[in-house]
C-alpha cells in the first residue's frame, strides 16, 4: 500500500492548502494530488476543501494504517516494514507464512479484525474489528533455546511500561503472558518459534490488547473477567490504538535489546514488582494435571516457583495459570 | 597375536600412567590409547576413573534442567538417553523445557506418526515453555520408527523425543 504521510502532514497544520501547493511541495501533478485525496478520503480520513483556499485535514479514521503507526516512530529495528490488513486469520499466521520469504526483523504484521484469532494452541481469541489491537512482530533474537522463552516476559513488561506511561495506570503481569488491569484481563501474548533444532530461525512475537471495546462486546462468559483498557478506566474518548503502538514498539525495542545485551535480570525484577501472581493461591493445568499451590518466586530462569499444601516447593515452567482466590477471576 | 595377550597388554597399560603404548611383532601392529579426552587440562586420573569417552556437552553454558510441571523431583533419566543409536538413526532430543505436544491444537491431527517420512523443516511437534510455542522441525529426512513423548507430557532439556531412521 502507498504511503500518506507526506500528503497528511501538508493537510494537517491546521491551515488550508492549496492544490497547487500541494502539488509542488510533494513535486507531483494536480492530477495525481486529487487522486491522492480522493483515495484518502476512500480510506477514511476527513478532508475539507473549501473553494479558492484549498484542502485540511479534519479527522483521522480510527485505523492502524501503516504511515498513522511510523509517524514519529524512532525505532531502529521494530516496525520498521510494516503489513497491514483490515482483515485477516491471524496475525501471527500470517507473521508465519511470511516465513518464507526471509523478512527482516522487526517486521510488523497489523490487522483490524482477526478471523482466527488464536490463543495458546489453537484457542479462539475474541476478536471484533477495529477495537483491539492485533500485532505481530518477527524477530531474530540471538539467544539460546532455553534464554527464549524470557522473551514472552520481555513483551509482557514492554506493554505495561506502555500502558503505565501513555494511560497513567500500571497493569500488573499475571505469569508468564497476561496483563490485568484491575482484576480484568487485557491483553494476551502469543509467542512462536520456527526454525530447525538448536538453530532458532524467526521468533513471532504475537499481541493482542483489547483497547476501545465496550463490556458488552465481550461475550457474556468473560465479561467478568476480561475488559477494554477504554472501558476499565471509564474513558469518554477512545483510545488511540496508533499510538500505544507506537509506544510499544519503542518501549520494547529498549527492553528486547537491553535483555540480549545485558540479561533479564531487569525483565525478572520488574514481572516480580508488577505481579499478579506472587503471593496468591494458583492453579496451573498443563492439559491433564492440575497443580496448586501459592506463587512464592519468579525465578531467573523465568519460572514460577510454587509452594503446594505440603509446604513443598516445586517450579513450574509451562501449563495454564489461573489466579484462584476470593478477589481475582479464574482462567481466562 | 593372541587376543588373550592383547588383553593383558591392555590391562598393565591400566594399572600404570603409560597412557600409550605401539608394539610391532612379527608384521602386527597394535597401538592402544588410554581413553581419555584428548585435550583433558586436569590428567589427574586413576586406574577405576579413567573417562570411556569424551562427554559430549550439548551447550556449555546451559542452566540445569528445570523440573516440569510439578515434579518434587528430578525424574530418573529414561533409558533412551543411554541407547545407542545404529548410525542411519537419529535422535531428535528437546532444545529446552517445556510441555511436548504432537499437534498444533487440542484435537487437530498430530504433526507425525510414526512409519512417516519426513522432509527436512517439517514440523515433529511443539513444546510450550512460557507461553513459548516452539515448533520443533527435522533436519534431516528420515522415517519416525519411535515417539518417546506422550502429547500433553513435560520434557526435560536434551530429553530424547523421536527416533528418525535416514531415508
Amino acid at each position: 500500500m502507498q504511503g500518506f504521510g507526506e500528503i497528511l502532514d501538508l493537510l494537517a497544520t491546521g491551515e488550508y492548502v492549496s492544490g497547487e501547493d500541494l502539488a509542488t511541495r510533494l513535486g507531483i501533478t494536480r492530477a495525481a494530488v486529487w487522486k491522492q485525496l480522493k483515495t484518502l478520503r476512500e480510506l477514511g480520513y476527513e478532508i475539507v476543501a473549501s473553494s479558492g483556499k484549498g484542502y485540511l485535514l479534519q479527522a483521522r479514521p480510527d485505523r492502524l494504517y501503516p504511515w498513522e503507526v511510523t509517524k514519529n516512530l524512532h525505532t531502529k529495528v521494530m516496525g520498521r516494514h510494516i503489513e497491514y490488513y483490515d482483515r485477516i486469520s491471524s496475525t501471527n499466521q500470517r507473521a508465519k507464512e511470511l516465513l518464507a520469504e526471509s523478512p527482516v526483523e522487526g517486521t510488523l504484521i497489523l490487522a483490524e479484525e482477526q478471523t482466527a484469532g488464536r490463543g495458546r494452541l489453537g484457542r479462539n481469541w475474541f476478536s471484533p474489528p477495529g477495537s483491539a489491537l492485533y500485532s505481530t512482530l518477527i524477530l531474530k533474537p540471538q539467544l539460546p533455546p532455553y534464554d527464549l522463552p524470557k522473551l514472552t516476559l520481555v513483551a509482557a513488561v514492554a506493554l505495561s511500561k506502555t500502558i503505565a506511561r501513555e494511560l497513567h495506570e500500571r497493569p500488573l503481569i499475571k505469569w508468564p503472558n497476561d496483563l490485568y488491569l484491575q482484576g480484568k484481563k487485557i491483553s494476551g501474548i502469543l509467542t512462536e518459534l520456527s526454525g530447525e533444532l538448536g538453530r532458532v530461525e524467526f521468533l513471532l512475537l504475537g499481541v493482542g490488547v483489547n483497547v476501545n471495546q465496550h463490556p458488552e462486546d465481550f461475550p457474556e462468559e468473560i465479561r467478568e473477567k476480561a475488559g477494554s483498557l477504554r472501558s476499565i478506566l471509564g474513558k469518554e474518548e477512545k483510545i488511540s490504538r496508533s499510538g500505544l503502538l507506537r509506544s510499544y514498539l519503542q518501549i520494547l525495542e529498549d527492553e528486547y535489546f537491553k535483555a540480549l545485551r545485558k540479561g533479564f535480570a531487569e525483565t525478572l525484577a520488574y514481572c516480580r514488582q508488577y505481579s499478579a501472581t506472587l503471593g496468591r493461591q494458583v492453579e496451573v493445568s498443563d492439559g491433564e494435571r492440575v497443580l496448586r499451590g501459592k506463587a512464592v518466586m519468579i525465578e531467573e530462569d523465568g519460572s514460577l516457583t510454587l509452594e503446594v499444601e505440603s509446604g513443598a516447593r516445586t517450579r513450574v515452567f509451562s501449563g495454564d495459570v489461573s489466579l484462584v482466590g476470593p478477589d481475582r477471576p479464574g482462567k481466562t | 597375536m593372541k587376543v588373550k595377550e592383547i588383553k593383558e597388554l591392555i590391562k598393565i597399560l591400566a594399572e600404570t600412567d603409560i597412557t600409550e603404548l605401539k608394539l610391532e611383532r612379527y608384521g602386527t601392529k597394535v597401538e592402544i590409547k588410554k581413553g581419555r579426552p584428548e585435550f583433558a587440562i586436569a590428567p589427574v586420573t586413576t586406574v577405576n576413573n579413567l573417562p570411556s569417552a569424551p562427554q559430549v556437552q550439548m551447550a556449555p553454558a546451559a542452566p540445569q534442567p528445570m523440573p516440569p510441571l510439578g515434579a518434587e523431583q528430578a525424574p530418573d533419566p529414561s533409558p533412551e538417553e543411554d541407547m545407542e543409536l545404529p548410525p542411519n538413526q537419529v535422535m531428535i532430543v528437546a532444545p529446552m523445557v517445556g510441555t511436548f505436544y504432537r499437534a498444533p491444537s487440542p484435537g487437530a491431527d498430530p504433526f507425525v506418526e510414526v512409519n512417516q517420512v519426513i522432509e527436512p523443516g517439517e514440523v515433529l511437534c511443539i513444546i510450550e515453555a512460557m507461553k513459548l510455542m516452539n515448533e520443533i522441525e527435522s533436519d534431516t529426512r528420515g522415517r519416525v520408527i519411535k515417539i518417546l513423548v506422550e502429547n500433553g507430557q513435560p520434557v526435560e532439556y536434551g530429553q530424547p523425543m523421536f527416533i528418525l531412521e535416514k531415508v
